[in-house]
């Protein structure tokens, strides 16, 4: 008998973009399905695959999931909304 | 907490009369407004319009979170602060801050902590409309 737990279930997340990253990402949101237990990291690796504008401005990204800022090494659970976007400037 | 129904973020005109009514008290005599405008000297060249973009849900929180810190750590003292997104002309109205206080200093104090704080971590950004036709963003470390 095949166990449960043999296989990743997968997770989707919500990947929103602002600013500088809206115009490279050429959208404002996508969605990404992708193993369980994918850090932040790996998923801007994802993102950055797929869009190659978005990867020559990977150095000036900050990154929240669910609203809060994160660091590269934070996983993602299923339903997660990450946003990417360049340095605050406020008004 | 204050004005829980006013929109922080908005993508319409800011009006300077409902805010002060929300930081209204007849024990607070003094009330100091920050005003920011889109203007038309830009960091490159002359500026025709600004575009502020948003991430609204998370900027709504921040706000909040700086009204009810600023306010905690000034008894007495009541802070409201709105901030509009979308294309605006030169000279339209960007951000409000209004603090209201028994005395002046403390008001003047809190409006001006709103504002850099607005500038340090509200998530919002902008970009100039030139003149020439040029669109360019804002770098966060020259504003």
């Amino acid at each position: 008998v095949c166990g449960w737990g043999i296989y990743e279930l997968p997770i989707r997340v919500r990947v929103v973009y602002f600013a500088q990253f809206s115009d490279a990402a050429g959208t404002r949101e996508e969605s990404y399905e992708l193993p369980e237990s994918t850090s932040v990291a790996e998923l801007v690796s994802r993102v950055s695959s797929a869009h190659e504008r978005v990867e020559r401005i990977r150095q000036m990204m900050n990154i929240a999931v669910n609203k809060m800022i994160v660091g590269p090494g934070s996983t993602l659970q299923d339903g997660d909304v990450v946003a990417l976007f360049p340095p605050i400037t406020g008004g | 907490m204050i004005g829980m129904e006013l929109e922080r973020i908005k993508d319409a005109e800011i009006d300077l009369g409902p805010l002060m009514e929300l930081v209204d008290d007849p024990e607070l005599g003094a009330v100091v407004v920050f005003v920011g405008k889109v203007r038309s000297n830009g960091e490159v060249g002359k500026v025709d319009a600004m575009t502020y973009d948003a991430y609204s849900e998370m900027a709504e929180d921040v706000m909040r979170e700086v009204e009810q810190k600023v306010m905690k750590s000034m008894p007495n003292v009541k802070l409201v602060m709105q901030h509009r997104v979308g294309k605006l002309g030169v000279g339209d109205i960007s951000v409000i801050v209004v603090a209201s206080s028994p005395k002046r200093a403390a008001a003047f104090e809190a409006c001006r902590m709103g504002i850099e704080e607005i500038k340090r971590r509200v998530p919002i950004w902008k970009k100039e409309h030139l003149a020439d036709g040029r669109e360019r963003w804002v770098d966060f470390d020259k504003t």
